[in-house]
């Protein structure tokens, strides 16, 4: 068998393959194939969210790898985990009152963005190793993620089906050189699920994840800074990848499904004047040579007009 | 949560090679389009050396060729690797240009002429069902140039069915484009019972597209085909009966996705998460505020 590290590009490389809608199960077969990396595995392949209810408060929490010991999951309401258990890892005094700063700010964020859906952050204290001299950051430097989950439909009720969870596994490391300086480090995955759809459409399934990252230095002077600084940024991802899931993502499956079968037959396509060809064959190639080329200089290539 | 977040477990259970085989296996068969060869090489990595080895390659390649309908070049036309084609020593029929050829399943190229079909196999060819199949083979190739052609691949291809009494039809198309990370196929399969003066057509379509710069999104469509009886009084009329209705189901499932598209900015994506917060203001990610204003709110809720 390969070094882990080759175990590990060869699992992610099958997670970008396989279908998204099946990730659980294609995750618990890579953990049954190579226990080895379980560990990293867990860390960097995003699973679906699941769903709960603080026994104590009543309010719909979302449990992921990040609020999980043992079997147990914490609530960022009631800062217990259910079901009970002794020990259970629980944010220092400081971090725990960010903590319910960040899942109110979430909140209220969630509510004007997606109008429904559950919301969880989950801070942790990032181990100080001042000593060395590689240490990541200044003492107060604290990790996290601010997750929620939208779920549509169902239940018989008209219109789509589906979900989209957002993660946004975040760092905050305190400059060691300056008391009032620190750098935001947000990763974030979107996974989108669509269907199954209607009759029309038979069992159908749109479902993908989308990744990105960002790194950014700010100020700050208080530790609700952070969460501004922080919240900003995660703001801003998402707009990012909310625009992009559907402007590039979404409609790239559309173009692809009409690459390979056109809706018009052919004596319709055959009713193109030739310079409707030269064009389409114009925009093939600019296809071909990968974005980042320009649709004029291609067309102009094709058409045999010099670069200006 | 799923059991296998309790890390202890492997401790205890370790996967025997036939299991891992099975998974393997699995994930081989959700290879997404023209990926099966890029899955193979990475699930390889994570096998013991010679698990998976040649032989059991080609095995499960063939299966994952017959599910998807995936085309192979034959001379100067395709044809599609569909179990029904398979003939008994490892071929595949040519439907359209005749004869047996030999293939390499993992790398779905044609490698030579085929052992020849059998005696046996020959006889057993009803000559008024070989007339309906060629009618049959001639019509879908007409459907298939008319709405494939813009396709990297097509094929159209007919065969008589094993289980005996009719025909199974296969329309096929593909399109990969995997330095540009992404793939895509769409492919039919009907089978249609003949009887005396009418015939029973159904099938299925899957479609199957794959985006994969930064992410992985995909389109996964399987729609059924429901039976629908057409009478005809030559081969001729009952070839075009089926492919009428063939195409038929075919381009309503194209419209219901293209339906699908439209409604996905506006309604569907909407309807999880804005573009714009729902209030005319930004959205301000400032504690104190937050806390006011929410206090307000519950002052007034509970008057």
């Amino acid at each position: 068998m390969a070094e882990s590290t080759e175990v590990i590009s060869s699992c992610l490389n099958l997670m970008r393959r396989l279908p998204p809608k099946d990730i659980e199960n294609s995750l618990e077969g890579l953990l049954n194939l190579v226990p080895q990396v379980t560990d990293e595995l867990l860390q960097r392949v995003d699973q679906p969210l699941q769903e709960a209810t603080d026994p104590e408060t009543g309010r719909r929490y979302l449990r992921c790898e990040y609020n999980r010991d043992a079997s147990s999951y914490r609530s960022p309401w009631s800062n217990k985990y259910d079901p009970p258990i002794e020990d259970g890892f629980t944010p220092g005094d400081r971090l725990r009152q960010m903590e319910e700063d960040a899942n109110m700010l979430l909140d209220a964020y969630r509510e004007v963005y997606f109008s429904g859906g559950v919301s969880s952050v989950y801070l942790w204290e990032e181990e100080a190793d001042g000593e060395a001299d590689n240490a990541t950051g200044a003492a107060g430097s604290f990790a996290g993620c601010f997750l929620i989950l939208k779920r549509v439909g169902g239940d018989g009720e008209e219109g789509p089906v589906g979900a989209w969870e957002s993660s946004h596994v975040v760092q905050v490391v305190l400059s060691k050189k300056n008391p009032t300086q620190a750098t935001y480090k947000v990763n974030t995955t979107v996974m989108l699920s669509v269907g199954p759809e209607d009759e029309a459409v038979g069992a159908t399934s749109l479902s993908g994840n989308l990744a990105r990252e960002k790194e950014e230095t700010k100020t700050f002077s208080t530790d609700s800074d952070h969460l501004q600084n922080l919240g900003v940024m995660i703001e801003a991802m998402e707009n990012t990848l909310r625009s992009d899931m559907d402007g590039l993502y979404v409609q790239k499956t559309r173009q692809i499904v009409s690459s390979v079968r056109s809706t018009r037959g052919a004596s319709a396509a055959r009713l193109q004047s030739p310079f409707a060809a030269q064009l389409q064959g114009a925009v093939g190639q600019h296809g071909a040579r990968r974005q980042g080329g320009d649709l004029m200089s291609a067309l102009n290539a094709k058409l045999g007009v010099p670069p200006s | 949560m799923a059991d296998y977040v309790d890390d202890a477990e492997y401790a205890v259970e370790p996967v025997s090679d036939p299991e891992k085989l099975e998974i393997a296996t699995h994930m081989l068969m959700a290879s997404p389009p023209g990926q099966f060869w890029e899955v193979l090489t990475d699930i390889r990595k994570l096998l013991p050396e010679g698990l998976l080895d040649d032989e059991r390659a080609q095995e499960v390649a063939k299966a994952y060729n017959a599910q998807e309908g995936v085309i192979a070049e034959v001379g100067d036309h395709n044809a599609v690797l569909a179990s029904e084609g398979a003939v008994t020593g490892g071929g595949f029929k040519d439907s359209l240009g005749g004869g047996v050829f030999a293939v390499d399943h993992v790398a779905t190229q044609v490698t030579g002429e085929g052992p020849a079909v059998g005696d046996a196999e020959e006889a057993a060819a009803d000559p008024a069902l070989e007339e309906q199949r060629q009618a049959l083979q001639e019509a879908l190739e007409e459907y298939r140039a008319s709405h494939f052609s813009v396709a990297e691949k097509s094929a159209a291809c007919v065969f008589e069915n094993d289980g005996g009494g009719g025909l199974v039809a296969y329309v096929s198309a593909r399109k990969h484009n995997l330095r540009n990370w992404w793939s895509g196929t769409w492919s039919g399969r009907y089978t249609v019972a003949v009887g005396a003066g009418s015939a029973e057509v159904c099938g299925a379509i899957t479609v199957r597209g794959h985006y994969f710069e930064n992410g992985n999104i995909q389109l996964q469509t399987s729609k059924q085909v429901g039976a629908k009886t057409v009478a005809f009084t030559s081969p001729k009329s009952l070839a075009e009966a089926a492919v009428a209705y063939i195409k038929e189901s075919e381009s309503a499932l194209h419209e219901g996705l293209e339906e699908m598209y439209d409604r996905m900015p506006g309604v569907t994506l909407r309807s999880m998460r804005r573009t714009k917060p729902i209030t005319a203001d930004s959205f301000t990610w400032n504690v104190a505020k937050i806390r006011m204003r929410n206090t307000l709110a519950q002052a007034a809720t509970s008057k």
